[in-house]
């Protein structure tokens, strides 16, 4: 059963994991000659020095892209399901209605965190080409920071999508946009670990909030 | 796992209001309180005071007298001293020295430090200038040297190590008995400064060096610090003086500042401050020092002379922020805050600060009572919805939001 809804989910969601595949291997190459544009124009010493101490965030151009895959997955992944409202068939399947959602849910963290495997690794690769690896670690701090909010960004707009009362639609997205911001309150390079620690739990108890709209709308209460 | 479900969103409306609410509220209300300026006055060896009265100054002396603007600007010849110049009422001589100009701009100096300074990010690489080059300004070096097992130097234009640099100041590591890794690396990395004075550098045993390149080689010095001294942070200082190297605190919030040349360190005359929550500020002119610390409660001011002796001192009591009206206010509708941005930390924090007034059992209360008669109009059972009101109890005005938004229709 399982293997037959992870089948259905990769038709679902195979050309928007290909394209967000490109995205970032676009992301990083356009990171590697954004970083050899500014060295060329600043001199590399000085470029180093705004570094580690006016602490831009150099690839702040990528900030919102991990937002943004995991709202297009959701998008793929959950608006087919409520397109004449296609989710009661998955509902009718003879498993349990919550293992089932868990599985839908399962598939799109397995496939974020691919896509975020790649972005890690090439933008590791693209980093320690030019710059050291000091400034790659603090670099990884922020990406891990928006790494953690694409994830609750997926579980939320999931939410959004599958819920069928305007009401609590507008509620899902006024609580989705102040989580949002508590990843993107960071205007420096470099974060601390505690904070990265202390904010997971946020994407982590987010996995569960699918099972709220579904067993409403299973249950008619609209 | 409906009702998990549930009560993750109710959690997550509650961490949204108190992130939230406490800041629209404290972007209406809060008002700025000013913090008295206070001064040693040179002319009259007193205090004076500049305190705010609804945001109006009002300069004082020691003795409560009310000051112009001209005749306190004229009792403090060394801060105000262009404006004098200006109006023509510069004293010839100030405790019987004679005036001279720019001996008072060379002699007056200024350091502020924050906590904000010893909770900062380090990424870990400094830029090690040459301190006795043939050049005017200081340029910034071809490499960035990094402490951890070794001293490493990365040359920035091939991001490989210089080994050859590298190999020769670790010699120097090794012969001066330092202990890797480094615990603080504190210098002043900027083109800016006047002149370069190196590093210094706490070891993995607390010992305290003096890292410096002079003409491609390394300069690197053991300090003697008192024993038992737990170095926690070191701010360096860029005064034209050239008195001392800077400011070093200790474990036990004690303050020194490190002679330049000489390495000795002098306890500053200070009490009851604490590094992590003070801001201390310190100013110097011709004659004496002024040492000022600000804690949330209280500011207190030392002046201190050459020879780091007490000639003076001045404690004013401080209206916190918890304590003026619209803070009373705010710790009675708000059972607890949730900020990420500390005003005495540069680290991003996920901190939750709880009210610490009495009255918000009270105000909890009520909304308990509150979300009870609403339950009571839907003709709602209290044992289905007992997890909510203890929501209500615990979380007042959020958990009543939370409940409400997200009800038990089971």
């Amino acid at each position: 059963m399982i293997k037959s809804l992870f089948y259905k989910e990769w038709l679902k969601t195979r050309y928007t994991i290909i394209c967000c595949a490109f995205i970032i291997i676009a992301s990083c190459i356009y990171l590697h000659l954004s970083i050899k544009h500014s060295i060329s124009k600043n001199g590399v010493e000085q470029y180093w020095f705004s570094l580690l101490y006016f602490r831009f965030i150099y690839f702040n151009d990528l900030k919102y892209i991990p937002a943004f895959i995991g709202i297009v997955l959701a998008i793929s992944q959950y608006m087919p399901e409520i397109i004449n409202k296609k989710i009661k068939l998955t509902l009718h399947l003879p498993a349990n209605e919550n293992k089932l959602l868990m599985t839908m849910h399962l598939w799109g963290t397995i496939a974020l965190s691919f896509l975020f495997s790649l972005f890690y690794v090439l933008f590791i690769i693209t980093n320690n080409a030019l710059l050291p690896v000091n400034i790659t670690f603090a670099a990884i701090e922020n990406l891990s920071l928006w790494f953690l909010s694409s994830y609750t960004t997926y579980y939320l707009s999931s939410i959004i999508i599958l819920e069928n009362n305007w009401r609590y639609r507008i509620l899902f997205i006024c609580i989705s946009a102040i989580l949002f911001s508590l990843f993107y309150n960071n205007n420096s390079l470099g974060i601390h670990n505690f904070y990265i620690l202390k904010i997971s739990f946020i994407p982590i108890i987010s996995i569960l909030t699918i099972i709220y709209p579904i067993t409403r709308f299973r249950k008619g209460d609209i | 796992m409906y009702n998990t479900s549930r009560y993750i969103l109710i959690l997550f409306t509650i961490i949204c209001l108190a992130y939230t609410m406490p800041a629209l509220y404290w972007l209406i209300f809060e008002k700025h309180i000013r913090i008295p300026v206070i001064e040693y006055s040179s002319v009259s060896n007193e205090f004076l005071f500049i305190r705010f009265n609804n945001e109006i100054p009002v300069r004082t002396n020691s003795n409560g007298d009310t000051l112009t603007k001209n005749k306190y600007e004229q009792l403090l010849p060394l801060i105000y001293t262009n404006q004098l110049i200006r109006n023509g009422n510069m004293p010839d001589s100030i405790m019987g020295v004679h005036t001279d100009v720019h001996a008072i701009h060379f002699n007056t100096n200024r350091y502020k430090y924050t906590p904000k300074n010893m909770f900062v990010h380090n990424i870990g690489l400094y830029p090690l200038f040459e301190s006795e080059s043939d050049r005017v300004n200081l340029e910034l070096p071809p490499d960035f040297f990094r402490i951890n097992n070794s001293i490493e130097f990365i040359t920035a234009s091939t991001n490989d190590i210089n080994l050859e640099k590298s190999k020769l100041f670790n010699q120097v590591f090794i012969n001066k008995g330092f202990s890797f890794p480094a615990k603080i690396i504190a210098g002043i990395p900027t083109t800016r400064k006047s002149i370069d004075e190196g590093y210094f550098i706490v070891d993995n045993t607390n010992k305290l060096f003096h890292l410096k390149m002079t003409k491609g080689q390394p300069y690197f010095e053991y300090i003697q610090t008192p024993d038992n001294m737990k170095i926690t942070h070191i701010e360096c200082i860029d005064f034209k003086t050239r008195e001392f190297y800077a400011i070093i605190f200790d474990s036990n919030n004690n303050v020194y500042v490190l002679i330049q040349d000489i390495y000795s360190l002098i306890k500053l005359p200070i009490t009851d401050f604490e590094q992590e929550k003070d801001e201390l500020r310190i100013s110097e002119n011709i004659f004496f020092k002024n040492i000022t610390t600000i804690s949330n409660k209280e500011l207190k001011v030392w002046i201190i002379d050459d020879l780091y002796n007490t000639i003076a001192f001045h404690n004013e009591i401080l209206v916190s922020k918890e304590e003026a009206q619209f803070g009373k206010i705010f710790s009675v509708l708000f059972p607890f805050e949730i900020i990420t941005k500390n005003a005495s930390s540069s680290y991003k924090n996920f901190k939750i600060t709880f009210s610490k007034n009495i009255l918000i059992i009270l105000t909890n209360f009520i909304f308990t009572i509150l979300y009870i008669s609403i339950l009571l109009h839907k003709k709602q059972s209290f044992k289905k919805n007992f997890t909510e009101i203890v929501l209500v109890i615990l979380f007042g005005f959020y958990g009543f939001v939370g409940s409400l938004f997200f009800p038990n229709k089971n």
